[in-house]
């Protein structure tokens, strides 16, 4: 039965390491917003991003999100639809709509003939990635490899497939890269100021 | 396709864990200030209260099967000389084999209308081949 298969395949799974991979995936989601808290550590309703990670695991056990191993076998990715889509119930809930606009993820999304509240938003949120874009350009000043990997990003790269082949590196270089640029990031204050602003 | 953003860009190519080891994404984690050790232990918390209820609901099941198929067999001739073959397949069906055994030996039966010795040594030799019939340790 399926329900049994289910049970003996979420029973072999390795929990400590994908509780790892999706807190750390739902921080960096966190991080793309901009919270009423001035915080992506501290959500609204008090949640924080392990508290999604943690929630997404607990929805698939208790089958409020059941997972479909036949039509999802990857059920690290199943739970990443789970975080994303929570985190996006959060952007559209009231509390976080009383304080902060919420900037989109992307920036040239704005209808074609924007009304005046869509321009005001759109520069607001052009204002918030300048200022995000340029902390991270200042931090990675004089790392030619991690300034070549920010002049990616400008070009809409993310993957490290495209990257490495648009910057001629091989992929294992392009994780590399990334953990040089964590080091980094954990001491950036839109990833960690803690309620500042 | 418009392009994507700085902050989409950076926010997806940093969330994508791939190529990292656990303990590197530990080491991540906890310079952001979480406790790994907590965290580990919550989600094993979680897993074992959502396998503890899984496997209740799994028990009250298996009953209503088991029940269903105690009348299919109440329904079926069996043949008097298959008698002890039939002792043994009420024990599969009683769940003493498991699961799966429990799945198979359903399946075989609604399949026939009677069931000769032949059939009940059949069905007890696929279960064999198939390692169902080792006894179920915490069912």
């Amino acid at each position: 039965m399926v329900q049994d298969r289910i049970l003996e395949l979420l029973e072999r799974v390795d929990w400590k390491d994908i509780t790892f991979r999706l807190t750390h995936y739902a921080i960096w989601k966190a991080c793309r917003y901009d919270w009423k808290s001035g915080s992506p550590d501290q959500l609204p309703g008090g949640r924080t991003p392990q508290d999604m990670a943690l929630n997404a695991i607990e929805k698939v056990w208790t089958g409020v999100r059941e997972w479909d191993p036949d039509k999802y076998p990857n059920l690290y990715t199943h739970l990443k639809w789970i975080v994303d889509s929570d985190i996006d119930h959060l952007i559209k809930s009231k509390e976080h709509d009383k304080s902060r606009r919420m900037p989109e993820a992307r920036f040239d999304q704005v209808s074609e003939t924007p009304n005046p509240e869509e321009q005001l938003i759109a520069k607001e949120n052009k204002a918030l990635e300048d200022e995000i874009r340029d902390e991270f350009y200042a931090m990675v000043e004089g790392d030619e490899d991690l300034e070549t990997l920010m002049l990616c990003f400008d070009e809409g790269i993310d993957k490290p497939q495209d990257i490495a082949e648009q910057t001629g590196w091989d992929v294992s270089k392009a994780n590399n890269v990334k953990k040089r640029l964590f080091r980094k990031a954990a001491r950036l204050k839109h990833l960690t100021r803690k309620g500042e602003k | 396709m418009t392009k994507k953003g700085f902050i989409e860009c950076l926010t997806d190519f940093m969330s994508d864990s791939e190529g990292l080891t656990q303990e590197e994404i530990a080491t991540e984690l906890e310079e952001l200030g979480i406790d790994t050790a907590k965290l580990a232990a919550a989600a094993d918390g979680i897993a074992k209260r959502g396998s503890a209820a899984r496997r209740l609901a799994w028990r009250d099941r298996a009953k209503d099967r088991r029940a269903e198929i105690e009348e299919l067999l109440k329904f079926k001739q069996i043949e008097i000389a298959a008698l002890d073959l039939k002792d043994k397949a009420r024990e599969i069906l009683m769940g003493r084999y498991g699961q799966g055994a429990i799945s198979y030996a359903e399946a075989y039966f609604r399949k026939r209308d009677s069931f000769s010795e032949n059939d009940l040594e059949s069905l007890i030799e696929d279960l064999e081949d198939l390692n169902l019939l080792e006894e179920e340790k915490d069912g």
